[in-house]
C-alpha cells in the first residue's frame, strides 16, 4: 500500500503510537527481505542483512512524511538501502583505507581550499603535492580516498533497473514495483540551497553553459563548476542513502 | 605529445573496482595537467558512466564478465570509454541526473546500452 492512499502514515505522522509503527513495519516487512537478499553472499550472515534492513525499514517509517509525495516504499527502499550500504562500509572501510590515506585526504581537501583563495584558481597536483611535502600520486589517491566514502562499490546494489520486485515480494503491497524507479531530478531539486538549485536548473533545463550561468549568477565559472558538480554529486548520493 | 597515447586495462566487471577505474583516469588525466577541480570531475563522471554500466549486473554471481577500460590522452584532451559485454546484462537506460552530472563534468559523453553490451564513452578537455 502507497503512502498516499495509506491513511495510517498521516496518523502515525501525527500520533507517533506505537502499535501503528508496529503494524507499517510489519506490513512491509517483505520489501526488507527482499533487500536484505540482494546483499547475501557477501561475507555478512543473511540474518544480519534482515536486522540491518529491519533498522532501515524502521527509519523509514519513522521520518516518512505522505507530504513529501513520494510512495513509502519508494523512500523505503532507498532508506533500507542506504542502511545496508552503510553497514557494508562501516565494515569495510577500515581494511580499505588505511588511517593514514584518510588523514591525507583532509590534508589534501584542505590544502586544494587553501591554494585556491590564494592563487584564484584551482591549483595543479604538483602544487597540492609541493604544499604539502607528499608525492603527486599522493595527492591522487588522496583525492580518491574523499570519493570512496560516498560513491563506491555498494552503490549500485545488483537488481536496480531490472528486477520485478513485485514479482519476487508477492502482490500485496502494489508500492513496491515503485521501489527501483528512480526519483526524477525534479523530487530531488528541493534537497539543494537556492543558488546551488538555481544553477543546476540553469544548467539542465535551460542547457546554459557554466560560463553562461556564471554570468547570471555572478560568480565565476570555477566557482559554478565546483558547486554544480557538488551539488549533482549530492543529488547522486540522495538517490542511494 | 603529438601522438594520443592510449592505456588498455581489462578488469573484472565488478562494482568493486570502480573505484580503480576513477582512479586510473584521474591519475592520466593528471599527467596530462588538468588541476585538481577537473581531475574531481573526471572522477565523478567516471563513477556515475561506469556505475551506470555495471547497474544491474548480478554481482553475487561468479564475475566472468569482463569491463574493457579504454583511456587515449590527447595534447589537452581525455577519452575515457568503457565497454562490457556479458549475457546477463539486462535493459538499462541514461537517468536524468546521470544526464545532467556528465553534463556537468564532461565536454562529451555517450551511451550505448543495450542487453548484453554496454558502453561509455566520455571526454574531458583541460581548460585550465
Amino acid at each position: 500500500m502507497t503512502g498516499e492512499s495509506d491513511p495510517r502514515f498521516l496518523e502515525f505522522r501525527r500520533t507517533s503510537a506505537p502499535k501503528l509503527r508496529n503494524e507499517l513495519v510489519e506490513d512491509n516487512q517483505r520489501l526488507a527481505d527482499y533487500l536484505a537478499r540482494r546483499y547475501t553472499h557477501r561475507g555478512v550472515p543473511d540474518a544480519d542483512l534482515r536486522q540491518v534492513a529491519y533498522i532501515g525499514l524502521i527509519n523509514a517509517v519513522d521520518r516518512f512524511d505522505p507530504a513529501m509525495g513520494v510512495k513509502f516504499a519508494t523512500f523505503a527502499g532507498r532508506t533500507i538501502e542506504g542502511e545496508l550500504k552503510r553497514h557494508f562500509r562501516d565494515a569495510t572501510w577500515m581494511v580499505r583505507v588505511p588511517r593514514g590515506a584518510k588523514d591525507r585526504s583532509l590534508d589534501v581537501r584542505n590544502a586544494i581550499d587553501r591554494l585556491t583563495n590564494e592563487l584564484g584558481r584551482s591549483p595543479k597536483p604538483h602544487e597540492v603535492a609541493l604544499s604539502l611535502g607528499i608525492s603527486e600520486d599522493a595527492v591522487i589517491e588522496a583525492l580518491d580516498v574523499s570519493a570512496a566514502r560516498s560513491v563506491d562499490s555498494l552503490d549500485r546494489p545488483a537488481g536496480l533497473g531490472g528486477v520485478e520486485v513485485g514479482g519476487s515480494v508477492g502482490g500485496s503491497d502494489p508500492g513496491f514495483d515503485a521501489v527501483d524507479g528512480e526519483l526524477t531530478l525534479e523530487e530531488l531539486l528541493p534537497l539543494l540551497g537556492e543558488r546551488e538549485r538555481q544553477i543546476v536548473e540553469l544548467r539542465v533545463y535551460r542547457q546554459l553553459s557554466q560560463s553562461e550561468i556564471a554570468a547570471q549568477v555572478g560568480l565565476s565559472q570555477m566557482h559554478v563548476s565546483r558547486l554544480l558538480r557538488r551539488s549533482l554529486e549530492t543529488l547522486r548520493q540522495a538517490t542511494e542513502t | 605529445m603529438t601522438t594520443p597515447l592510449e592505456i588498455r586495462v581489462t578488469l573484472p566487471a565488478t562494482t568493486s573496482l570502480l573505484g580503480f577505474c576513477r582512479l586510473a583516469a584521474s591519475a592520466a588525466a593528471a599527467s596530462l595537467g588538468f588541476d585538481v577541480d577537473e581531475l574531481d570531475d573526471v572522477r565523478a563522471a567516471v563513477g556515475e558512466a561506469i556505475g551506470l554500466l555495471l547497474s544491474g549486473h548480478p554481482i553475487d554471481a561468479p564475475t566472468s564478465a569482463l569491463l574493457e577500460l579504454r583511456l587515449t590522452l590527447d595534447n589537452d584532451s581525455i577519452e575515457i570509454a568503457a565497454e562490457i559485454e556479458h549475457p546477463s546484462l539486462i535493459a538499462c537506460e541514461e537517468t536524468s541526473l546521470t544526464a545532467a552530472l556528465l553534463g556537468a563534468t564532461v565536454d562529451e559523453y555517450s551511451f550505448d546500452l543495450h542487453v548484453g553490451r554496454r558502453a561509455a564513452h566520455l571526454v574531458k578537455h583541460r581548460m585550465s
